[in-house]
């Protein structure tokens, strides 16, 4: 894709969507009631959550903690959408494939800090296969958040790493695709939100690895350097316009958000 | 399998005659885009993103391609590049892009190329295994 960030602005830019993600959602139910249940007592409330008869008169700063622990409860049971930020969503699966011990490849994928998960066919074959759970992370986990992993090489990507646990002879194949958009919510189906009037520009790369870490590539941007051949003309790809570019930038440089951690 | 969705879209790109052109695609469900610095720099938008990418048939249901339209309005050597991405939830995911040339020449890639050019990866040269079962 033209204008893919380089794998440091991913990491930085997945970090802190990580960073808010895991932190709220992983907020302890029981924690936020009791910070939630102190203040109100503080001002002589009952038990009933969200009723708050003397709410006028508790003082600004405790309506305003009040308020910010309701709102990470939401988030937390999925009543409340994020913040919409622009950013690169995709989504990424592999093939199925067969791993020489499904334990350890599972505690693998536990050790990466993304949002990973397994699944299986309909068969009970012992195949298993790998998606991305999260799509506006954007696709597979970046070889930051992989080299950070207990036991990768320097030089690993999320691909070596599988491979490394491929049975003899087995190929494994990632594919993932997506978008960057402008002003997307935390969405169950990217696809089905994505629309020309807030997507920048599109693309999706496959990748197949054996179990003797061989690969191959397939990138939708093959198509522009086909395109070349087939004029001598620049190409004007989207997104074409300097200042779109520069709104990416600009989300990069996000400050972090208000967290629960404070 | 749960339903397809994926989204279309194009590079900028200039025609010989715009209005000619608008009439050519005027029953095809595609959305236009006129660049904001340049009139005469076009990108269209598959319509139906919820549904399929680029449509092999206009809204009247005739056959229709509109990667020979596109190539056939290209101004002398304007390439198009359309490029297709989409998923069927999490159970398949496909993209694909295709360039068209002012002369009508085309070059084609697919995602799912992958699994042919795996074929050297394999002991005797097989398929991998399938993304679903």
């Amino acid at each position: 894709m033209k204008g893919k960030p380089t794998d440091i602005e991913v990491a930085n830019l997945n970090s802190e969507l990580l960073g808010r993600e895991a932190v709220l959602r992983n907020f302890p139910e029981g924690l936020i009631r009791e910070r939630m249940q102190a203040i109100a007592t503080k001002h002589g409330e009952g038990d009933v959550p969200d009723f708050r008869r003397n709410w006028d008169k508790w003082p600004e700063e405790d309506q305003s903690e009040y308020r910010r622990f309701k709102e990470i409860r939401e988030i937390r049971d999925g009543e409340k959408l994020i913040d919409p930020v622009d950013a690169y969503a995709a989504k990424a699966r592999s093939n199925l494939f067969k791993v020489r011990d499904r334990d350890a490849f599972d505690a693998l994928l536990s050790q990466i800090d993304w949002p990973l998960e397994t699944f299986s066919g309909e068969e009970d074959d012992g195949l298993v296969g790998v998606i991305v759970t999260n799509e506006i992370l954007g696709g597979w986990p970046t070889d930051a958040i992989v080299r950070a992993a207990p036991g990768a090489q320097p030089d690993d990507d999320f691909f070596a790493l599988v491979s490394r646990h491929l049975a003899a002879g087995e190929v494994a194949v990632f594919v993932e695709v997506g978008g960057y958009c402008l002003e997307i919510h935390h969405l169950t189906d990217v696809f089905a939100r994505m629309n020309p009037e807030n997507t920048l520009a599109i693309g999706g790369y496959s990748i197949a690895i054996n179990s003797e870490a061989q690969r191959v590539r397939v990138d939708l941007d093959e198509a522009y350097e086909q395109a070349r051949r087939l004029s001598p003309k620049k190409l004007r790809p989207r997104p074409v316009a300097e200042a779109t570019l520069a709104e990416y930038e600009e989300f990069v440089k996000l400050p972090m958000p208000e967290s629960a951690e404070e | 399998m749960p339903a397809y969705s994926a989204i279309g879209l194009t590079n900028y790109f200039r025609v010989k005659d715009k209005e000619a052109f608008y009439e050519a695609i005027a029953d095809y469900p595609a959305k236009v885009f006129v660049h904001p610095e340049d009139d005469q720099l076009i990108s269209l938008a598959a319509e139906c993103y919820d549904d399929q990418g680029w449509h092999k048939t206009t809204r009247s249901g005739k056959r229709f391609s509109i990667y020979s339209t596109v190539g056939k309005h290209l101004a002398d050597d304007e390439v198009a590049v359309f490029i297709e991405v989409g998923g069927a939830r999490l159970t398949y995911l496909g993209g694909k892009a295709i360039a068209v040339n002012s002369k009508g020449k085309r070059t084609t890639v697919d995602l799912s190329d992958i699994y042919e050019k795996a074929r050297a990866l394999t002991k005797d040269g097989e398929l991998p295994r399938p993304a679903f079962s």
